[in-house]
């Protein structure tokens, strides 16, 4: 009799604490769901682009502004930095990781821009429901691009991970070919030739860019480089 | 039989029993001293030839006409697809796959049309490359060919033998034809990639790219469309 209590008294905290565990849980787990991360940021830019494309196109800088604040808060970009650095994390200082993402962020908000403002209204986006898988901390969402002139559709999936109790996309994949890993494989080919800093002061100064063998990039890049 | 074709076979599965597994992030290229400038080859050789050709044809001929044109080569080239089916035991996508092909070469007129995938006979994509793959095959190394562009160890010895499977070799064409057939093809190929010069053109490192993006299409291919993760993802960071 006289140990009942206490095991009643144990039983109860242990369900507190259980209780309490997964609350904490639940508290954590991110309130919108990863698909409508998907839909509303591409939704977002779309009508934004529309409104705005003269504007855009005549003012680069307002359109990378809008898209550091309607576009890169949903990417996991601390995450994407350290997944492409890859095996040479460890080389890198914690300030060095910061400015790669940074660098890396604007090579490719940079590169992409022209592509944005061509093609926004010639595709649309099917997005389906996403599925949460590894512990609930990881998530793809599975869309559709969907071409306007009849062109086969392109099936394009974005990884995402809970980044305290929010999506982030940290990959988007198409036909399972991923845009992060790839840069990965080039970004290590790169850190190879010289060193993490090197490719830093590079990304930073424009001489680590997207080739530019196409007219129209060629037209976009008057001045040759140094070096 | 001359000697030679006797021990043919046993030299290509002993190449093929060397051929390792590798994450396109971890790739073997050993060749890439020579691969790279072969790669730099063709990217001269597209840029001069085939891209301004494939964009002219793109330019002056009609849309519809393009689409009966890439229907009619997926059709012509479709045993390749049939065979390999049955090589992978895939026997229901086999029949289904020689269903697609007979319904298109007749109610599709030569393959001008795809009727089949409107009926739900989807296209499947199977090579023998593939078939090696699915039964473990590595894909070895990375090869750069002249002309004919990315390949591996395995998918060139695949390509090769995908020549029994191609009517090209079972028609009387003479040489001058084969290569014309061939050459219409390549344009009609080229024309639907026109649209990926671009991202190409925005890498750090095409061949780089290239190389990547091909090891990790192949592999897509290979486990039809979900690759086991220990090859698509390299260790990840846990924050």
């Amino acid at each position: 009799m006289m140990s009942t209590t206490p095991r009643i008294l144990r039983h109860a905290l242990l369900g507190a604490v259980t209780a309490f565990g997964l609350a904490t849980a639940a508290v954590a787990a991110p309130a919108t769901p990863p698909e409508q991360v998907v839909k509303t940021t591409t939704d977002t830019i779309r009508t934004d682009i529309a409104a705005n494309v003269q504007k855009y196109q005549a003012d680069k800088s307002a359109f990378y502004a809008m898209v550091d604040r309607q576009i890169v808060p949903h990417f996991d970009t601390p995450y994407i930095a350290k997944v492409i650095l890859g095996a040479h994390l460890k080389e890198a200082t914690p300030e060095q990781i910061g400015q790669f993402e940074k660098a890396f962020k604007d090579m490719l908000v940079h590169s992409y821009a022209d592509k944005l403002l061509e093609y926004y209204d010639s595709v649309d986006i099917q997005v389906k429901p996403g599925v949460v898988t590894g512990d609930g901390k990881r998530a793809s969402v599975d869309t559709t691009i969907v071409r306007k002139d009849g062109k086969p559709p392109i099936p394009v999936t974005f990884s995402l991970r809970d980044n305290n109790g929010e999506w982030k996309v940290w990959d988007i994949k198409a036909e399972n070919i991923s845009l992060v890993l790839n840069f990965r494989t080039q970004i290590d080919a790169e850190i190879k030739k010289s060193n993490v800093a090197s490719v830093i002061q590079r990304l930073n100064s424009g001489q680590l860019e997207v080739s530019a063998e196409t007219e129209k990039a060629d037209a976009a890049k008057p001045q040759g480089k140094t070096q | 039989m001359h000697k030679g074709m006797r021990l043919a076979p046993v030299i290509v599965a002993t190449m093929l029993a060397g051929c390792a597994h590798n994450s396109p992030y971890e790739p073997a290229d050993p060749l890439e001293s020579v691969n790279r400038p072969i790669y730099a080859f063709n990217q001269t050789a597209d840029k001069y030839v085939l891209r301004p050709v494939a964009k002219t044809y793109v330019d002056y001929v009609p849309s519809p006409v393009r689409t009966g044109v890439s229907n009619f080569f997926d059709n012509l080239f479709y045993p390749t697809v049939i065979v390999n089916d049955a090589l992978q035991a895939k026997f229901k996508q086999s029949g289904l796959d020689l269903t697609r092909f007979l319904m298109n070469s007749t109610f599709g007129l030569a393959g001008l049309l795809d009727p089949a995938t409107m009926v739900g006979l989807a296209k499947n994509d199977e090579d023998l490359g593939q078939t090696f793959g699915r039964w473990g095959v590595g894909e070895g190394w990375y090869l750069m060919i002249p002309l004919l562009g990315p390949s591996t160890n395995r998918d060139l010895i695949g390509r090769v033998g995908d020549n029994w499977t191609s009517p090209l070799q079972y028609s009387d064409f003479t040489f001058g034809e084969r290569v014309a057939v061939t050459g219409a093809q390549a344009v009609d190929t080229r024309a639907q990639l026109l649209d990926l010069d671009s991202v190409l053109d925005q890498q750090l490192d095409p061949y780089v790219f290239l190389r990547t993006a091909y090891l990790q299409r192949r592999l897509n291919l290979v486990y039809d469309g979900n690759p086991p993760a220990k090859y698509v993802e390299p260790d990840l960071p846990d924050e």
